[in-house]
């Protein structure tokens, strides 16, 4: 094809030297020539070429006149589009004009080879440059999209290719019906139809537009003339997608195509469409408000002063839609469907419904007389307050609210700054919209079928979708497959979250969007971390560059690689140094809109993680108990990050002694994620920190059962560091079940994992150390108890190191072992030492299970050493701890009570 | 007759925007209204240039400025246009004519290509490889898509010219240029043209 091969620069040049050139006669052409600057040296043949054209141009009279054309061709454009009868199209032969319109024209046509008999409606579209490149591919793509739409209400796309000569057909579905509007108007036999059966029709609509979208598939041209009624009353809706195929099938780049595109269907276009930014599902939410409007009342939603297109676009930008009711005085439409209809029609895309399905669900609560969830107040009323405070922010508040209903924990987009960050702003809204209609379709699916998907099949699903998709570019898809990854995350399928980052990261890459590409390079790092501790660190390098690449560091990359380089601190053995970064972040975490946030109950959940691991369990306490608490103020009550959150609030609770609470809450915990809507998020973790407390109040099937439970969760999901806590709680019950073969062989297993990284999990195999001792005590070997526990003291300094892991326990683990080895001297200071730390940890001293375990030991000691008034002053204090964090029931609760009545200590 | 029912009624009975309307709308940069106007003439050219080529017989020299020129009247007559639209309407006529010639061209393609006899032209016949008439126009418009990279006027002027027939001082004067510019723009497209189409 021909090219004029010049860039803009030589363009101009060459402008301005064909303009000398003419300027000159042609005898002065030659010398001028001779005379050119060096630099147009590069251009003088392209010069010469046009130069040595002008005689021929002039005197044959070049493009004087148009040439004659051939009749025969004008016959051919009677129609609109190409076609006569008879004629084949593809493997179609027409039969007769259906219709013609802005778009080209409709032809009944039936297969040339009489495979199938059934006729098919064969749109020709007008005016389509031809001779592009890839057109033939990118129909053949799209059909290929299109023809996976299988849904009794829309008519299927048959086939889609170009003729002979390049110009564009589709093969439709022929349906015969009138459109919607006139149905309501007449009926089947005359009548108008009632309201009711208008809102019925309509469902059909709505549920055949919310079928595609499940697929990702935007109608982008829903209007009356779209939607047909058959003979038997259902609904068929006409072109899915088409407009998009046309469009871009009629390459953007010409002018002249451009100029000639079909004309809008101004009055269901919304307001994004006018504005002629990018389309997604909101933009038909919008569409079938103004289509249930005008099923509801004959009217359009906007009263126009002048009929204009400027003024018809100013109305849909700006005009406050009519409520329904106002135009037929039909009480029936006041309040529920005023509501329905205005919320499909409101002018930002993140306060309409958020997916055809909440349109659908609440037209079926008005069909069902029930109230409908959209609401003049109540949600939207916050919504709006929320808009008020910051414009851009909507469709994220939507994608989180629904993120969180649904219990998946998205990373928040609260955060980041709106004010002189417009675009930016603006992509992110952008991203957080895919992001909400991303998770409203795949939690629909997961409402549906018969066999409950868990979430990660259902993140699954949503990855295929993802990759499937072809309408979204690489700006929000790179941001969807961070947000994907994360959420696997949160079900701990650590595999899964490192293949969809490592795509975030080349997505971040491409577009050159350092804060997506910093944060997804820490989550990597994040998740790389237990594998392979060197890669991790060159990962956390790069993101902090790219961070520092960036024209401004997002909170959410800010928050991501916080979190990362606190994690690789503690990684590297330095939690106080973790503590430290986050502590001193904390000050300007702790700000109104940050707090709102998920990404600040994840910092500050990590934080409490390490206050744990430092063994400063009444801080980390406090951290869980606030963001519960927070989180329930924020309405997320009932929500998986509540369920999460309340199992780390429960394991401080038995950090802190108070067992018999902790496992109150961890077996609501439990109770909540049995409940039918949590049963797909199979979280990890809960069940083991359930055992735990179990374990600890002597409930050891019940342990042996949690632990079960969660081994073949984690197994499942291939998550190696929950399987090895839940071997280690398997190997504990077994223990105290005194299935001792067993019991070894599983904590090998743990322990094999555990070493492949030491570091990561030196507080893990502390505990399988432990185990060992306790073990050999369990088996009457007390020579090798004493072996194994000295090697773990002077592993742990003496274990009287205050941030020594669970220092009590192991000192009161070596007071048992120097009691059964008749040292009542030694083991009575080391029950001292384990009290002092016990009350040190504890909130309430007389609820605390520690405390009360270590004044029983001590008192037990003091009695051998014959100090019976000393052994009664424990002995009481550990029979109130031990009542309150055990229960009165508990072995060691009923041991101090025996003790105590044969001391005949003065309690009752 | 129902509240609803007259609703009804009136709507079906307003009449289009009017094309004054639209080419205001279009001069202010209205994209829908600009294609609006587009198709309203597209429409009302293509018929005429049908008919008109139908009368004629085989292989006609279209006459596209009376077509411009009729159009035009027809619409002024109708109450769509005024008078002072006049430069306006001829400043898209340019453009709207060349669719409708490059569409004529490609039909008749179409239809030689789909075999049918009448196709068979002098030239073609005696196999000397000139191109014929609905060529020259098909590659006329693909180089002004790649013209229109670098210079819109050029490609404005070579549609009034070539494809609407104007004179240069009518151009001029849609344009709001000079003659000498309307010529020289001419001239140097004719030679862009003639190398592209070499």
């Amino acid at each position: 094809m021909f090219r004029f091969e010049l860039d803009a620069a030589s363009w101009s040049r060459l402008n301005e030297l064909l303009d000398a050139a003419l300027d000159r006669s042609p005898a002065e052409r030659a010398v001028w020539l001779e005379s050119l600057r060096p630099e147009c040296e590069a251009l003088k043949p392209y010069l010469c070429d046009l130069l040595s054209r002008v005689a021929a141009v002039e005197t044959g009279g070049f493009l004087e006149a148009l040439p004659k054309l051939d009749v025969a061709a004008a016959r051919e454009l009677e129609k609109v589009g190409v076609g006569a009868a008879g004629e084949i199209v593809g493997q179609y032969r027409l039969i007769r004009e259906l219709g013609s319109g802005g778009m080209g024209t409709v032809w009944l046509a039936e297969r040339v080879d009489g495979l199938i008999h059934r006729p098919v409606a064969l749109k020709l579209p007008h005016r389509v440059a031809t001779g592009r490149a890839g057109l033939a591919e990118r129909m053949a793509r799209e059909r290929e999209i299109l023809a996976t739409l299988d849904h009794r209400n829309i008519a299927r796309l048959l086939d889609a290719g170009l003729t002979a000569d390049g110009q564009p057909f589709l093969a439709l579905e022929y349906v015969e019906g009138i459109a919607i509007d006139r149905y309501c108007a007449s009926g089947d036999g005359g009548q108008p139809l009632d309201l009711r059966a208008r809102v019925r029709l309509f469902r059909q609509v709505a549920d055949a537009v919310a079928y595609a979208h499940g697929k990702l598939i935007v109608h982008r041209d829903l209007k009356p003339a779209n939607i047909l009624v058959t003979a038997g009353g259902s609904v068929k809706l006409l072109d899915f997608g088409i407009a998009k195929l046309l469009d871009e099938g009629a390459a953007k780049e010409s002018r002249l195509t451009e100029l000639s595109g079909r004309a809008l269907t101004l009055d269901y276009a919304s307001p994004e469409q006018i504005r002629g930014e990018p389309l997604t599902v909101a933009s038909d939410v919008y569409s079938l408000g103004v289509v249930l409007f005008e099923l509801l009342t004959g009217e359009r939603p906007y009263r126009l002063t002048r009929l204009s297109s400027a003024a018809i676009e100013e109305a849909i930008l700006t005009g406050e839609p009519r409520r329904p009711s106002a135009i037929t005085l039909n009480r029936e439409l006041r309040g529920d469907l005023d509501t329905i209809v205005l919320k499909a029609l409101k002018k930002n895309p993140g306060e309409r419904y958020v997916t055809v399905h909440a349109f659908v669900d609440d037209i079926q609560r008005w069909l069902g007389h029930r109230p409908v969830l959209a609401q003049p107040d109540g949600i939207g009323y916050r919504l709006r307050k929320f808009v008020r405070r910051n414009r851009v922010m909507v469709g994220v508040t939507v994608a989180f609210t629904l993120a969180v209903i649904a219990g998946v924990a998205v990373s928040v987009w609260q955060m980041f700054e709106a004010q002189n960050q417009r675009d930016a702003a603006l992509l992110h809204q952008r991203r957080a919209e895919a992001f909400s209609q991303f998770m409203g379709v795949i939690l629909h699916d997961a409402g549906g079928g018969d066999t409950p998907l868990t979430s990660t099949a259902l993140l699954e699903r949503g990855v295929a979708m993802l990759e499937g998709q072809r309408s979204m570019d690489v700006e929000v898809t790179a941001f969807m497959w961070y947000e994907v990854a994360r959420s696997f995350r949160l079900f701990a399928q650590t595999d899964r979250e490192r293949a969809l980052l490592e795509r975030s990261v080349a997505g971040a890459r491409q577009i050159g969007d350092n804060n997506l590409l910093a944060a997804s390079q820490c989550a990597l790092s994040w998740s790389m971390l237990e594998r392979d501790q060197a890669r991790a660190q060159q990962l956390f390098a790069s993101a902090q560059r790219a961070l520092s690449d960036a024209p401004r560091a997002a909170d959410y990359a800010q928050l991501e690689c916080l979190r990362a380089e606190a994690r690789l601190l503690q990684v590297k053995g330095d939690p106080a140094g973790a503590i430290a970064l986050i502590e001193e972040a904390r000050p300007t975490l702790e700000t109104t809109r940050q707090r709102q946030g998920f990404h600040y109950a994840l910092i500050m959940d990590q934080l409490a993680g390490l206050y744990r691991a430092v063994e400063r369990s009444k801080e980390s306490l406090a951290i869980s108990e606030s963001l519960l608490n927070s989180l329930r103020d924020n309405g997320r009550a009932g929500s998986l990050a509540e369920l999460m959150l309340m199992s780390s609030y429960a394991r401080d609770l038995c950090r802190v002694g108070e067992i018999s609470r902790c496992f109150a809450i961890h077996e609501e915990v439990l109770r909540r994620a049995a409940r039918a809507q949590m049963q797909h998020l199979r979280p990890v973790g809960i069940r083991f920190r359930a055992g735990v407390a179990a374990h600890a109040l002597g409930q050891y099937d019940k342990s042996l059962e949690l632990a079960n439970a969660e081994i073949e969760i984690a197994s499942g999901s291939g998550n190696r560091a929950a399987l090895a806590n839940g071997l280690l709680l398997r190997a504990q019950a077994l223990l105290e079940l005194r299935r001792f073969e067993e019991s070894a062989r599983g904590m090998a297993e743990a322990e094999k994992i555990w070493n492949v990284n030491p570091g990561a999990f030196a507080p893990n195999l502390r505990e399988a150390a432990q185990f060992h001792v306790q073990l050999a005590l369990a088996r009457g070997e007390v020579a090798n108890a004493q072996r194994a526990l000295d090697a773990l003291m002077s592993r742990t300094g003496d274990g009287a190191r205050p941030e020594a892991i669970q220092s009590d326990r192991l000192l009161r683990l070596a007071a048992r072992v120097a009691l059964d080895a008749q040292d009542a001297a030694r083991a009575e200071r080391l029950a001292g030492d384990a009290l002092a730390i016990a009350r040190r940890n504890a909130r309430d001293e007389g609820a605390s299970a520690d405390v009360g375990l270590a004044a029983l030991l001590r008192a037990e000691s003091r009695e051998e050493l014959g100090r019976r008034a000393e052994a009664l002053s424990d002995i009481t204090v550990a029979l109130k701890a031990l009542t309150s964090a055990l229960g009165p029931g508990h072995a060691e609760t009923r041991r101090a009570r025996e003790l105590a009545a044969s001391w005949n200590a003065p309690i009752a | 007759m129902s509240r609803r029912q007259f609703a009804r009624k009136l709507r079906s009975v307003r009449p289009p925007p009017a094309l004054t309307d639209l080419i205001q709308l279009a001069q202010q940069g209205d994209a829908v209204a600009l294609r609006q106007v587009f198709d309203a003439a597209y429409e009302d050219l293509r018929r005429m240039a049908r008919s008109r080529l139908r009368l004629d017989g085989r292989a006609t020299l279209l006459d596209t400025t009376s077509l411009v020129h009729e159009s035009f009247e027809r619409f002024a007559n109708t109450g769509e246009l005024r008078i002072e639209d006049r430069q306006h309407f001829f400043r898209y006529a340019g453009h709207v004519m060349r669719s409708v010639i490059v569409d004529i061209a490609r039909a008749s393609l179409a239809e030689c290509r789909g075999g049918g006899a009448g196709c068979v032209t002098l030239d073609t016949a005696m196999g000397d490889g000139a191109a014929s008439g609905e060529d020259e126009v098909i590659r006329v418009h693909e180089a002004l898509e790649e013209l229109a990279r670098h210079d819109q006027r050029m490609v404005q002027v070579v549609e009034l010219r070539y494809f609407a027939g104007m004179t240069e001082n009518e151009i001029a004067r849609v344009l709001g240029v000079t003659d000498r510019t309307v010529r020289r723009d001419w001239e140097k497209a004719r030679l862009l043209l003639a190398r592209s189409l070499s």
